[in-house]
């Protein structure tokens, strides 16, 4: 996908959210919803101003400057975003994939909710060590026991909170 | 050994060698005098307890409960009893976990039982509880509340509310028990009020009173004695049973004294009782008889122990022990009975709404 | 008064109080250090220790922890990106671009150095000016303090980072999710479908810790590489140490100014403390010569905000020790501290209790300056951690923000809402739509809310016209908003008349 066209998925995704909090807030009272309404109002407007110049005005940049806006031309102060420098990033490690790491992160939420905080922890962070940063496995488990020491004691013992035990948990031990 | 494996071992060492640190340093307080005794039989014993409190760490009712915590471990013989803070929604959303828990009477709440009855006899959002299904088992305190009013609204004591000429400014902070009291009370008292909601915290009130935006409120004395010591505000009602012996409030009324016979006598009798009902421990319903009865034993023993009444007293508490049976007893009769506020409740939320 | 100021200073000499000053100071590091546990956490865990004990040995505990707290959650916002509490948030904007810069020891030092200089300001101010302060705190009324959140929503031009139409959605994204939950006007439960848990909103920690920590960590995922972007030698940390205390004291125009705006703000009940370190952040931006470097890792976008948290704790002691109201959660337990001990708080204090006063003021300036020593020693080691491969710290990382989420109420919906914040934080971020901005909303949405609401009850529709002090905000208001485009303009015709 082009980057326009995922601009324009995440305008429109924006948009949405807005129009749907202001058919939502007609559920409550005029007070309830005074102020919410209209600033959902103003942001839809706003992104739907976005959205026009980052497709009809195609001489402007995707991120539209301020300065820009009021007069009509370049500012010295426009920014890009971070600067690279010539001093190239020395990468230890290679990146990964978008949607490897967001799946991590689901997989990471379900296990918590199945298995409880505790065992999902040893498994996210012995797992993620093993198969993604390939770390021998008796470093792997050294280490994961040492987090899950760690956060117990400090959670469990000291702030005396119960972890969540999970549903699957709950479900055949009652 | 290579040096990120160096780094590693490092960031371990140091990690255990802190947690070792940590856990010598710490320890869960202990104060329980061993002559709380012990239950002759133990329900409870060898298990972990949890008290809830629906509230944020700090406050008067968290404070209450970590001071009888160690007590109600000693009495109870339990492995341990936790305290657990869990705030929202005014008590809201605590007090539906507890609603909603397995009754094994291992956890139950120390919390605000007017908050418990008022916000169901109301109806608010959010509300799945119903008072006279929880398991009650023991008040631990009430706590008279005094109504104050900034010197710059010009009045001096309740007959000058009564006949104040214009409406009597009421500060909010949303549909909580204050804001169900101190509305009952105004309109059986035929006072004309407009109240402002949105108020953030008691802080901000008192001071919106001081300034003189404000007309009153409903505050405990630990709070409210520094404003009128200092001349900025001054009480004109208490909320309670009867007049009370602190110094220098020895004369001023109860709110039943300022009604006299009137036609909301009724009302204010029903907000007074529900209102003595303040901090009080239940559990959710359907607990069995045995955990019903280790518990009520566990707190007649804790609640009775004199020295556990100077500590409560110390951190501004009232004691104020009622049994579980008793109060099992009163709690349906109650909400039965108060529920003929619900169509002042609603005229005064619609006014806010 | 000097008498009473020797004394409160001799009664923190001793050894018990000196021991709890210590072991305070070291719990509330730890606290602070882990995600979302800051603020008031580590004073309620001790407040039942205080029983029995005697009020200065009590305060040398309460205010240690609280202490501690605030500069271990300045840790993690600078080198990890996971604000410690909600007022951190702030401090991440320009700390942490400073560690992915190498300059990790730099930021710590001055933010500690400043944390430092703004804790003994605070605590002085607030010896100097209670009987001035009293009477700002009964100017100002609901409308000027709806003015004032409105002046905080003016800061989001400044995240915008050229993208002003992206920052305002995202500000107008933070408003909306504010608005979840039960409204604090009228009652109301909106938007919440029901879900009990959700009465209350998203909790603003868990949500900051999602949109920043845990979308970091997919964002170190995906770049690959550690934390430190540049391959600098750590060897100089003794160097980046020495250059944080001199930014400190070099940027003291900064330090001044964020101070006393976090006293003013930290003396007002009803204003949160992250809205003092938005205003001091603010503000440190419109007075620089060069506000486009914010946000990228600027020292001042540092020492702004931690000046500002450290001198807001004196200010919360005003109004609890002018009127006896608390001007904050740590003061609610400040105040059950006092109860618990017998001393009755307000002008009986300050007539028969002034050495204790004072005990508390020099608490306040000791346990910064002991805070502050032990992070400017420890900073050099926990910059390692930074140096460390993205893919070792991330799985650690992640499960500390799972453990702190849960938490803080015990509650797996937080866990839920961490990671799903910390997803859309990360595509926030991909797409320029600011954080920051939807961080500026979020806190200010009820703020906004709630003083106006009660402005429009108390005084009418009117209420912008007839009170003068609301007027002169929305004068200053809207000159601040014109003050960077007019600077701009200025700097464009210099330019062209110049060349």
């Amino acid at each position: 996908m082009s980057r326009r066209a995922q601009e324009n998925l995440v305008a429109f995704l924006f948009l949405f959210f807005f129009l749907a909090m202001i058919y939502l807030s007609y559920d409550y009272t005029y007070k309830a919803r005074m102020v919410p309404v209209p600033i959902y109002v103003i942001s839809a407007l706003i992104m739907l101003l976005q959205i026009y110049f980052m497709n009809f005005k195609k001489n402007i940049n995707l991120n539209v400057d301020a300065a820009e806006l009021l007069t009509g031309g370049k500012s010295k102060d426009s920014v890009k975003g971070p600067e690279k420098t010539e001093q190239v990033k020395i990468q230890k490690v290679e990146g990964g994939s978008e949607l490897a790491a967001i799946s991590m992160i689901v997989l990471y939420l379900v296990m918590t909710l199945l298995i409880g905080i505790l065992p999902a922890m040893f498994l996210f962070v012995f797992g993620f060590f093993i198969l993604i940063t390939k770390m021998k496995w008796y470093i792997s488990l050294l280490v994961t026991l040492a987090t899950e020491v760690s956060i117990y004691i400090l959670f469990s013992y000291v702030l005396q909170i119960k972890f969540f035990q999970g549903w699957l948990v709950k479900l055949f031990l009652g | 050994m290579s040096r990120k494996s160096k780094l590693v071992m490092a960031l371990v060492l140091v990690l255990i060698a802190t947690l070792v640190l940590v856990a010598g340093c710490s320890s869960t307080p202990n104060e329980a005098d061993k002559s709380a005794g012990k239950i002759e039989k133990p329900y409870f014993e060898g298990k972990n307890l949890t008290l809830l409190v629906p509230y944020s760490p700090g406050g008067a009712h968290d404070t209450m409960t970590r001071t009888l915590a160690p007590y109600i471990k000693e009495a109870s013989g339990a492995k341990n009893v936790l305290v657990v803070d869990k705030k929202g929604g005014g008590g809201v959303v605590g007090m539906n976990e507890i609603w909603n828990m397995e009754p094994t009477g291992e956890t139950i709440t120390l919390a605000s039982a007017p908050t418990h009855i008022l916000s169901y006899i109301a109806g608010n959002d959010g509300v799945e509880w119903d008072p006279t299904k929880s398991t009650w088992l023991a008040r631990v305190a009430n706590r008279p509340i005094l109504f104050t009013v900034g010197v710059k609204s010009g009045m001096k004591n309740a007959e000058d509310m009564k006949n104040l000429d214009r409406p009597f400014i009421f500060p909010s902070q949303g549909l909580d028990d204050d804001f169900y009291t101190a509305t009952t009370i105004l309109d059986s008292l035929d006072v004309d009020f407009k109240v402002v909601s949105g108020f953030d915290s008691e802080g901000e009130i008192q001071l919106s009173q001081v300034q003189g935006t404000v007309d009153g409120l409903f505050a405990a004395y630990e709070r409210s004695h520094p404003l009128v010591k200092e001349g900025n505000t001054v009480p004109i009602m208490i909320l309670n049973d009867g007049r009370v012996d602190w110094e220098g409030y020895q004369d001023i009324p109860t709110v039943l004294e300022v009604v006299g016979d009137g036609p909301g006598k009724q009302a204010i009798n029903d907000i007074v009782t529900i209102h003595n009902l303040y901090e009080s421990f239940w559990g959710p319903p359907g607990m069995s008889k045995e955990a019903t009865d280790a518990w009520r034993e566990i707190l007649d023993k804790v609640l009775t122990n004199p020295e556990v009444i100077e500590k409560m007293k110390a951190i501004g508490g009232n004691p104020a022990y009622m049994p579980g049976e008793d109060l099992e007893k009163l709690i349906p009769e109650i909400v039965e009975r108060a529920k003929v506020l619900k169509p002042t409740f609603d005229k005064a939320t619609a006014s806010i709404k | 008064m000097l008498q009473a100021s020797l004394e409160g200073l001799l009664l923190i000499f001793s050894v018990s109080s000196l021991t709890f000053m210590f072991l305070g100071i070291a719990f509330g590091l730890l606290i602070g250090f882990l995600p979302g546990l800051g603020g008031i956490v580590a004073m309620a865990l001790l407040l039942p220790f205080t029983f029995g004990m005697s009020p200065p040995e009590a305060f040398a505990l309460l205010i240690g922890a609280h202490t501690g707290t605030i500069f271990g959650s300045s840790i993690t916002s600078i080198l990890f990106n996971v604000p410690g509490a909600s007022k951190s948030v702030v401090v991440c904007f320009d700390g942490f671009p400073m560690t992915q810069r190498g300059e990790g020891v730099r930021a710590l030092a001055a933010g500690a150095t400043a944390s430092l200089l703004g804790g003994i300001i605070g605590a002085l101010v607030l010896t100097v000016s209670l009987p001035l302060m009293k009477m700002v705190m009964l100017a100002l009324a609901p409308p000027e303090y709806f003015m004032m959140a409105i002046w905080g929503l003016t800061i989001i031009a400044i995240f915008s980072e050229g993208s002003v139409l992206k920052g305002l959605v995202a500000a107008g994204f933070g408003l909306a999710i504010a608005f979840i939950g039960m409204d604090p006007v009228t009652g109301t439960a909106r938007y919440t479908f029901g879900i009990s848990e959700l009465v209350d909103g998203f909790d603003i920690p868990v949500a900051i810790m999602g949109l920043f920590a845990i979308s970091q960590m997919i964002k170190l995922y995906v770049k690959g590489g550690s934390i430190v972007e540049r391959d600098q030698s750590l060897a100089n940390s003794k160097s980046g140490l020495i250059e944080g205390i001199k930014d400190a004291f070099r940027h003291w125009r900064t330090v001044l100014q964020a101070s006393f705006l976090g006293v003013f703000i930290g003396a007002l009940p009803g204003v949160g403390a992250s809205v003092a370190s938005i205003a001091a952040y603010g503000a440190a931006v419109q007075t620089s010569k060069t506000p486009e470097r914010f946000g990228k890792g600027a020292v001042e976008g540092v020492i702004a905000p931690e000046a500002t948290n450290a001198s807001s704790e004196g200010g919360h002691l005003i109004p609890t020790l002018a009127f006896g109201i608390p001007g904050s959660e740590v003061a609610v337990i400040l105040l059950a501290a006092f109860v618990m001990l017998g001393i009755q708080p307000g002008r009986e204090m300050l007539e028969y209790n002034l050495p204790l006063v004072f005990n508390l003021v020099w608490l306040i300036v000791l346990t910064n300056v002991f805070s502050t020593g032990f992070g400017l020693m420890m900073s050099p080691y926990l910059v390692r951690m930074t140096a460390l491969p993205g893919n070792f710290l991330i799985p650690i990382i992640l499960a500390v923000c799972v453990s702190g989420a849960y938490a803080m109420n015990k509650s797996m919906l937080d866990v839920v809402v961490a990671m799903v914040f910390g997803i859309i934080g990360y595509y926030m971020d991909k797409y320029n739509y600011s954080r920051a901005d939807m961080v500026i909303g979020m806190v200010l949405a009820l703020m906004i809310e709630r003083y106006m609401q009660i402005s429009l009850t108390l005084y009418g529709s009117k209420f912008l016209l007839e009170r003068p002090l609301t007027l002169v905000f929305a004068v200053l208001i809207i000159l601040s908003v014109i003050y960077p485009f007019a600077r701009r303009i200025m700097a464009k015709r210099k330019a062209v008349l110049g060349g």
